[in-house]
């Protein structure tokens, strides 16, 4: 802040003058402002506003207690930031209010009242005699100061006249700009910000609410005023569906606020480039308006909202707003493959019927009509050598990048809960994936939302479903066809004559042990019978047998669905094997799946919901004049140059002619302002000559 | 006449000063050729209006013309940009001639090929920075290398911005919806600052007839040089990628450049305060009085490496290594660089320069911002980080200038202040993007 140190200090002082004078300083101002950038800082660091679990997590019970004391989690929203914030106000306020009368005067003065004799003490002074008389060479320098785009005022002192020229007094209005621009716009800010909201909750009785409930169930006491100056709210409406409330988060809770007008919205619009990334973000909605019972349509989209009765409103996210979907189920347990269907709505919850009679919830969370995968596989880049590097980089910028984007087609995602209470999150696709040249479908799941999803592949069969891997799988669970498997993997591999119950024997418990916990329980069954040193060798046995085992297994499970025998070569036997190959896999994995059954889904109708960002910022316009403000300031502060030139012109001292001293001065004493008293110099010379 | 005002030293740099940075003794009245070019910008404007009306919203069309009496206001302004926007404008004129609507004729065309595809000349900009910087270097013994050096920064200069304006270009040929004016990610941010940063540098350099710094500035210029290259080497970070919906705006023709303006200023008045450091220690044979400065000097060099999530690649190690050396070497021929240094007032007088024209533009670029935010997000402040750290880097700088305005600061204090304002500079223009999450998270490493 602009303020300057007082020259003289009274000998004694009170208190509040002591801390009136503090405020104002200079000192104070500076500390402010490192203390805004270390307390801004902090916000950067921190992650703002994340539910307390997280940071209890981070920092232990204790220090949370700590820092919750000083509220670090909303740093910008907390107490002491609003007060240094308010002080910087208040001490800008002061240098403003105590310096702008004397700059305002200090500009407007031409201090031609200067002691003559005071003009030797200048740094920047010049002396030159001139010819003629001292009216002539008055007005001769007058008209080249006025020439340079100086205001001139002339003082006659005795036989000699003092002009007293300045430029460029703006400048210190581009002080008093700036600083004044400080303070509109931290008050505008302030207006904008939770602290209205947040004073109705202290003083206007207005509690958040912390439940679901329905608008029409709030009390009045989650209502806020629809006249409410200033809030920062949201509202989601699906398509057709249609809003005359949003909702002001506060805190962990939130409080109720009607809109001065209904919006119904007819269309969410997603545009993709050909990359599959968004390209586009528009909802077309309809407004109407109750008082009047006019009504509109409007696009919203990112970049451009709608603005109307002082509220604008924002395309801010979306969401799913109730699509109807249809899920085929499969049960993951049990000698029987069945299917059956289940209808729901996302966002909502539904049940499905399980072998035995239990039934299980199953939230709908999401779908995703759209999923761009990177199909890369993300192996590393090879090492190159600088001269391969410099080409493949040169050219035209257009991108190789997104070759291996592919759009993977619609998913779903629902949430179990399994029978210890635990909610696992699944995220299956649709359509089968081309992955490393099979198509498989992916069926993930998570433990908690930080995690990433883990996929089981579950190859595609030939009728392009999961019919037969399931089939499989019931097949697997069942003993009477691991028998059959195991006899027919025994007469056809045992050695001609020999007696195939041994193979039979082993080949049914390796499918037994495989059906109860993949291959890892296979593993495990092999490190405790088998000596660690034989190890590897039975492990390559033992898999061996369950690849030819499972061939088995699908022929007796192909023959009881009736279908035609495997082919024997050829392309299709080739496919076949990859099947056989990655049905084991996703079987295996499939032990570390968390559900009772796999829900593909089979059909679905889409409804979106678009979310909106809806405030009303009454302090918007005062920070606007603010920033407005302080860009002429600064400016005009560093680009507005003020110069002051005095010239006393006296008769000379012997002869005729006239003598004239000059001193020029200026606030910012900068090179410029050096070269420019050296042109000055170089003028009055050449005007002395003249 | 009276005594004289200026000490010794300083007056005998005025004598080769130019308050335009060209030939001009005085800026004076726009003449005939200022006339000529007006007319030439409003005829390519003009071009571009009736040509690609369909690629631009109305306030893209306004600003194309606003650009017209500003482009020429600059080269008015400073008369060597007059003949870099032709030169320039010929040059991706040629290229845009050449590629015929054809993105693949990159490959087969010779000229766009070795000189004009966007890429080439990108990469011709980055060889001709890093010979300029050796040049300056070389320019404190042999005048004739320092001259070489100016060169060679303006040819780099012609084919950095030659690269981005056919990159625009290339960028409307992948595809009518993806062209977008290349100021949109890191990659070419990192151009456009080298480019700013340049043209600034070259200004100072004419206006107080010195090419003593140039081997300064042009390390920060290098170094994003370096950042340029490893970036697309390593992450194939040149390739032309679609806007975010939030990024497609007119408001980021005008952010963007401005912010650069700040970052480029406050990067030159860093070099020059330290320059103005190794001048005044010139003399000091202690090197504990050295020691903050190499540390400074270390640790700008460090800033980069800071930013590495995954490990520290050898890349990023040797850099590191020779900036440290680089820093090392300075400091050891201090002596001799002192001397040919301009005086500790002309230097002084530019960091303040280059500060406050700094300063000033990242007050608009940041209420620019602040604008957009509320189109675009729907709040002209939410303390996203990147907001937040360009009010870090915006306090700094208003306290720096407060005290120089105020309490005289001037000398050892502030060069050393400009100094570390690079480093907070600095984490807000790369640190934020990759530590810090948010908003403005448009350029992962």
């Amino acid at each position: 802040m602009f303020m300057t140190v007082p020259a003289s200090r009274p000998p004694r002082r009170s208190l509040a003058a002591d801390i009136f004078e503090l405020l104002g300083s200079m000192r104070f101002a500076v500390s402010l402002l490192v203390f805004i950038c270390v307390a801004s800082l902090i916000g950067t660091v921190l992650p703002q506003n994340q539910p307390s679990n997280n940071y209890i997590d981070q920092f232990g019970p204790f220090w949370y207690e700590f820092f919750d004391k000083f509220s670090i989690w909303h740093v910008y929203n907390s107490w002491w930031f609003l007060l240094i914030m308010g002080f910087l106000v208040v001490s800008t306020s002061l240098c403003l209010t105590r310096n702008t009368p004397k700059m305002l005067k200090e500009a407007r003065s031409y201090r031609e009242n200067l002691r003559v004799s005071s003009l030797q003490s200048f740094h920047h002074k010049a002396q030159a005699d001139f010819a003629g008389a001292v009216p002539e060479t008055a007005a001769q320098v007058r008209g080249w100061l006025e020439r340079q785009g100086y205001a001139v005022r002339e003082r006659v002192d005795g036989d000699g006249v003092l002009l007293a020229a300045k430029r460029g007094s703006g400048n210190r209005l581009g002080y008093i700009f700036a600083h004044a621009a400080i303070v509109i716009i931290c008050i505008g800010g302030l207006l904008d910000s939770e602290l209205p909201v947040r004073l109705q909750v202290w003083l206007g009785g207005k509690h958040p609410i912390v439940e679901n409930m329905l608008i029409s169930e709030v009390p009045s006491s989650g209502k806020l005023s629809a006249g409410n100056p200033s809030f920062r709210a949201n509202v989601l409406i699906p398509e057709g569906g249609s809003a005359s409330n949003a909702v002001v988060m506060v805190g962990e809770g939130a409080l109720v606020q009607p809109l001065p007008f209904a919006m119904t919205l007819k269309k969410f619009m997603i545009d993709y480039y050909s990359t599959g990334m968004p390209s586009r973000f528009a909802s077309e909605v309809e407004v109407t308006d109750p008082d009047t019972g006019k009504r509109f349509d409007k696009t919203i989209e990112v970049n451009e909202p709608l603005r109307y009765k002082g509220v604008t409103v924002y395309q801010s996210s979306f969401d799913d707003g109730g699509s109807k979907v249809r899920l085929v189920g499969h049960p993951l347990s049990g000698p029987r493959d069945f299917s059956f269907d289940v209808d729901g709505t996302i966002g909502r919850s539904t049940e499905v019927a399980l072998a035995g009679g239990k039934r299980m919830q199953v939230d709908l969370t999401g779908l995703r009509l759209i999923n761009v995968e990177d199909l890369s596989g993300g192996g590393d880049p090879q090492p190159r050598a600088l001269g391969e590097h410099v080409a493949a980089v040169t050219g035209s910028a257009a991108g190789k990048k997104n070759e291996h984007l592919r759009n993977v087609g619609p998913s779903i995602e629902y949430r179990l809960v399994d029978d210890s209470g635990q909610a696992h999150q699944y995220h299956n696709y649709m359509l089968p994936v081309e992955l490393d040249g099979f198509p498989v479908f992916l069926a993930g799941v998570r433990d908690t939302p930080g995690e990433n999803f883990r996929y089981v592949r579950i190859p595609a069969d030939d009728d392009n479903s999961v019919g037969e891997f399931m089939r499989l799988r019931a097949a697997l669970a069942d003993p009477q066809a691991r028998r059959e498997a195991a006899r027919r993997f025994a007469v056809s591999n045992a050695p001609a004559g020999a007696d195939t119950q041994p193979l039979q024997t082993s080949a049914e418990r390796a499918l037994e042990t495989f059906s109860t916990g993949g291959l890892q329980a296979v593993a495990r069954f092999l490190e405790t019978n088998v000596p660690a040193g034989e190890l590897e060798r039975a492990a390559d046995v033992v898999v061996r047998l369950l690849g030819s085992a499972m061939g088995e297994l699908r022929a007796v499970e192909r023959e009881r669905a009736g279908l035609p025998a495997l082919p024997q070569d050829g392309p299709a036997a080739e496919r076949a094997e990859t099947w056989s190959r990655l049905a084991v896999a996703a079987l295996s994995d499939l032990s570390l799946y968390p559900a009772p059954v796999f829900l593909s889904l089979a059909n679905f109708e889409h409804v979106q919901a678009s979310v909106f960002q809806v405030s009303r910022t009454p302090g918007k316009n005062s920070v606007y004049l603010g920033c407005l403000l302080l860009v002429v300031g600064v400016f005009t502060m560093f680009y507005v140059r003020d110069r002051r030139v005095w010239a006393w012109i006296a008769p000379a001292p012997q002869g005729p002619g006239s003598r004239l001293l000059a001193a020029m001065t200026s606030q910012k004493r900068t090179l410029d302002f050096n070269r420019e008293f050296e042109r000055f110099k170089r003028a009055l010379s050449r005007l002395s000559e003249s | 006449m009276s005594d004289t005002v200026t000490s010794p030293s300083e007056a005998a740099w005025v004598d080769g000063l130019s308050d335009t940075g060209d030939a001009r003794a005085r800026r004076g009245r726009p003449d005939w050729t200022d006339v000529v070019f007006f007319l030439l910008l409003a005829v390519g404007a003009g071009f571009a209006l009736s040509r690609y009306s369909v690629s631009m919203d109305y306030y893209e069309k306004v600003i194309l013309c606003l650009a017209v009496p500003v482009l020429a206001w600059l080269g008015w302004l400073w008369r060597p940009l007059r003949r870099l926007m032709i030169a320039c404008a010929l040059a991706s004129g040629l290229a845009i001639l050449l590629y015929h609507g054809d993105l693949a004729r990159a490959e087969q065309v010779f000229f766009l090929k070795y000189l004009l595809s966007s890429q080439s000349a990108i990469l011709w900009m980055s060889a001709l920075f890093v010979l300029a910087t050796v040049c300056y270097w070389i320019g404190f013994v042999s005048p004739t290398a320092a001259w070489l050096g100016t060169a060679l920064t303006w040819g780099a200069v012609f084919a950095g911005v030659t690269g981005m304006l056919v990159r625009w270009r290339e960028g409307h040929l992948l595809g009518p919806d993806i062209g977008h004016i290349p100021v949109s990610n890191l990659y070419e941010v990192f151009v456009l600052f080298a480019l700013i940063t340049a043209l600034f540098y070259l200004y100072y350099e004419r206006r107080y007839a010195t090419r003593a710094l140039g081997g300064f500035v042009l390390l920060v210029i290098t170094s994003a040089v370096v950042f340029l290259l490893w970036y697309s080497f390593a992450r194939d970070a040149y390739q032309i990628q679609p806007l975010v919906p939030a990024l497609k705006s007119w408001w980021m023709k005008i952010h963007v450049p401005a912010n650069f303006i700040g970052y480029g200023t406050f990067s030159l008045a860093a070099m020059v305060g330290f320059a103005y450091l190794v001048k005044q220690h010139g003399r000091t044979v202690s090197w504990l009085k050295l020691a903050p400065l190499f540390v400074l000097g270390v640790l700008l060099a460090a800033e980069p490496m800071v930013f590495r999530t995954q490990g520290l690649s050898a890349t990023w190690m040797l850099y590191f290594g020779i900036g440290a050396i680089i820093v090392g070497a300075i400091l050891l021929f201090r002596r001799p660089i002192a001397d040919r240094l301009p005086p500790l007032e002309v230097l002084d007088d530019i960091m303040y320069r280059a500060i406050a024209v700094g300063f000033a533009f990242f007050t608009v670029a940041t209420i620019l911002g602040a604008l957009w935010a509320a189109d675009a997000w729907g709040a002209y402040w939410q303390w996203d980080p990147k907001e937040t750290w360009a009010l870090i880097v915006w306090l700094n700088y208003a306290a720096w200038l407060h005290m120089r305005l105020i309490k005289g600061l001037r000398g050892t204090m502030a060069a050393y202040w400009a100094l570390v304002g690079l480093l907070i500079t600095g984490f807000a223009f790369l640190g934020v993007n990759m530590f810090l999450s948010g908003l403005h998270s448009y350029g992962q490493l």
